[in-house]
């Protein structure tokens, strides 16, 4: 029967996440359990910490079914927050700080969050939100007078840990909550990973992705040390550099991500024993560069609500990455079903079915959302806990002769693109709230590079380059993931004889014969930045006035350019450059300001000696 | 793909005993431990309902306790 069953023969401990983490720092307390850049923190410090903060938010009122919630970017004390939040019984709303601040409002207001754990620097932007703000650094002098020992939190396994939100289908987004157990499940006797304390696990996923889950409670449930990676956008870099400094041994990259760490730099990840690729479809080409390494690739799978991990294949193949890579089995106390368009009857394996998860890592539902978590978490058939729940994922999958599931897409109209979950319709709908869009759809097509990226199609009377205007609109609303890089004006949205949008007669962007002419370079400043832009773009004619992220540009893609113009230029340009400057035009005038400053610093031996190497060079 | 804006089926509200709400096809066999609440219909009705209905999201078991907690010794 085509059940994948994962090891499930022990019930799970009975116990909060904070209670299993304080059980690791009673055992050892003096192991490291952060370290960031320099900086060392053991299980014993960040313990007593983290109960200084908890008493600090219990007297805020934080308890049982409280969210707090955190805005601040990697660092220790962000860890320490979170770990504060479930001690004072609580849970945490994580809130991404480059999110736009109406979302970021909604989220807040949607979730109920009364308190608000903040970096000092970002604590401005909710001053409108009528937030108790809390410094995620308190004052430790003035805390120092604050018990070190741990508050009766009152917190059970079945209360939440904390509240995450995912793109809706119907333009609002719904906060996933998930439980103690739900987390524990995830790192506790997990199969599909090596979570010991020998290992060093790298931190670098934002806390609005549900990868972090992994990453911190993996790490520190399981007495590992966490090595958390500076702040800033992840780079091939500075993910190169966190592995050497800190020996990491576990480290866990969204598809995107891995998939620009390998191509830039291929020895990156080269002494890590175990690299986790998740979020989306896994590259066979870039993991079959891992493994011929050696190292350990795990392809990692499964939604939010299911607490970031229900399936996982170990250890890929060589033979495995010359097709699709399998997303493997069931994980550790987890229940997998394929099941036929019905949602009940199962399908022999070798056909293709919906997946449908159970188990203990089933996340209790939306927040604030009853209908639609009725219909997502149904009834499990099979089971033999009465009255136990299957998350309806939308995914389709077959389960293989080898008794490995194969991922084959997605039921409905949500779409992945860098690990990130879009549903296309909260960005049609933002966009149609637009007063000068008559309709729009969004759709996902490849860039001439071979990428993914969202495209929106939009029929307007007034807006001749739908653009840069929309752009501007969607980025007051949305993440910036939600927000198409590349636009279509059409004179009417293609219809199939239904009356409903045909999406595979929406055209392919870039065949705007209306698009203005290409302005060539006039610098050899601008020459390079076309160049390199040509090569990471696969765009062959580029202008100087033309926009990064409308040619099938992103954010890994600018890290690529700032690198690639780093090794022709003795200047390191910010990756925000790229975000900034977002023509080649622009772009080379800052490259020329950053070369005039740079050469300005310089003595003119130090001068004769760089030109002569760009000269080389 | 059936379209599911369009499901002509009747659903069934179902409830288990901790008070957590789904749909189940009317006149399949019911799942161990979930009963029918009593509201049938379009799959959209259903849902409607237990909108309404379902106002605590909390497993009872959690919302027995906490209440036993907070109330004055």
């Amino acid at each position: 029967m085509n059940t994948v069953v994962g090891r499930a023969d022990a019930p799970l401990p009975d116990r909060c996440v904070h209670e299993w983490f304080a059980g690791r720092a009673s055992g050892t307390p003096d192991v490291t359990a952060l370290e960031f850049g320099g900086r060392r923190l053991t299980y014993a410090e960040l313990d007593s910490r983290a109960n200084q903060l908890a008493h600090l938010l219990r007297a805020r009122g934080v308890g049982p079914d409280a969210p707090v919630a955190v805005c601040a970017q990697r660092s220790p004390e962000v860890v320490t927050a979170l770990l504060a939040v479930l001690k004072a019984g609580g849970h945490y709303l994580p809130l991404d700080p480059e999110y736009p601040a109406e979302r970021l409002a909604f989220m807040v207001a949607d979730s109920g969050a009364r308190v608000l754990l903040v970096e000092p620097e970002l604590a401005g932007r909710f001053a409108a939100t009528g937030l108790e703000r809390v410094a995620i650094e308190p004052d430790w002098s003035a805390a120092a007078g604050l018990p070190t020992t741990a508050p009766a939190s009152g917190a059970v396994p079945d209360d939440l840990a904390y509240v995450m939100y995912t793109s809706g289908s119907t333009g609002r987004p719904k906060g996933v909550g998930v439980t103690h157990r739900n987390v524990l499940r995830l790192v506790h006797e997990a199969d599909y990973a090596d979570l010991d304390p020998g290992q060093v696990v790298l931190m670098l996923a934002p806390l609005s992705f549900d990868l972090s889950t992994f990453e911190v409670w993996g790490a520190l449930c399981n007495g590992a040390r966490l090595a958390v990676l500076p702040q800033g956008v992840p780079t091939a870099a500075s993910i190169e550099e966190a592995v050497r400094r800190h020996a990491v041994s576990v480290a866990l990259l969204s598809t995107g991500l891995f998939q620009h760490v390998v191509r830039t730099r291929p020895g990156a990840l080269a002494t890590v024993r175990q690299v986790l690729v998740a979020g989306d479809v896994a590259p066979p080409a870039e993991v079959r560069m891992l493994v011929e390494r050696g190292v350990e690739v795990v392809n990692g799978y499964g939604p939010t609500e299911c607490t970031t991990f229900c399936a996982a294949r170990r250890g890929v193949t060589l033979a495995e990455t010359r097709g699709s890579i399998p997303i493997g089995r069931a994980i550790t106390r987890t229940t997998l079903y394929v099941v036929a368009e019905d949602g009940v009857t199962r399908v022999p394996a070798g056909e293709s079915g919906e997946l449908l998860v159970g188990g203990p890592g089933v996340a209790r539902g939306y927040h604030g959302r009853p209908a639609l978590t009725a219909e997502r978490f149904v009834p499990d058939p099979y089971g033999t806990v009465p009255g136990a729940r299957l998350y309806r994922t939308g995914d389709l999958v077959t389960e293989g002769a080898d008794g490995l599931l194969l991922f084959h897409g997605r039921r409905d109209q949500q779409v992945k693109i860098n690990g990130h979950r879009i549903e296309l319709g909260e960005v049609e709908a933002a966009l149609g709230n637009h007063p000068e869009v008559r309709a729009a759809v969004a759709a996902v097509r490849p860039t001439p590079a071979g990428d993914k990226q969202l495209v929106g199609y939009v029929v307007s009377d007034t807006l001749d380059r739908p653009g840069r205007p929309l752009r501007e609109y969607l980025r007051e609303l949305l993440p910036e993931y939600l927000v198409p890089t590349a636009w279509v004006r059409l004179p009417a949205l293609p219809l199939n004889p239904n009356g409903k949008v045909d999406r595979a007669a929406l055209p392919t962007p870039g065949d705007d014969p209306a698009k203005a002419p290409v302005t060539a370079p006039r610098t050899p400043v601008e020459q390079a930045v076309v160049e390199v832009w040509s090569e990471l773009l696969s765009v062959a004619a580029i202008g100087v006035h033309d926009d990064f992220f409308e040619l099938g540009g992103h954010s890994l893609l600018a890290t690529e350019v700032t690198a690639l113009l780093g090794e022709r230029f003795p200047v390191e340009l910010p990756v925000s450059a790229v975000f900034d400057a977002r023509t080649p035009a622009l772009l080379a005038e800052r490259l020329r300001a950053a070369i005039t400053e740079r050469v300005e610093q310089l003595s003119d031996a130090e001068v004769e000696s760089m030109l002569s190497q760009v000269i080389e060079g | 793909m059936a379209d599911e804006s369009t499901d002509p089926r009747t659903y069934w509200v179902v409830r288990n005993d901790e008070e957590q709400y789904s749909i189940w096809l009317a006149d399949r066999e019911l799942p161990l431990g979930w009963h029918r609440e009593g509201t049938e219909g379009p799959k959209q009705d259903c849902l409607d309902h237990i909108d309404t209905v379902w106002t605590d999201m909390r497993p009872l078991s959690l919302r027995v306790r906490m209440e036993r907690e907070t109330r004055p010794a």
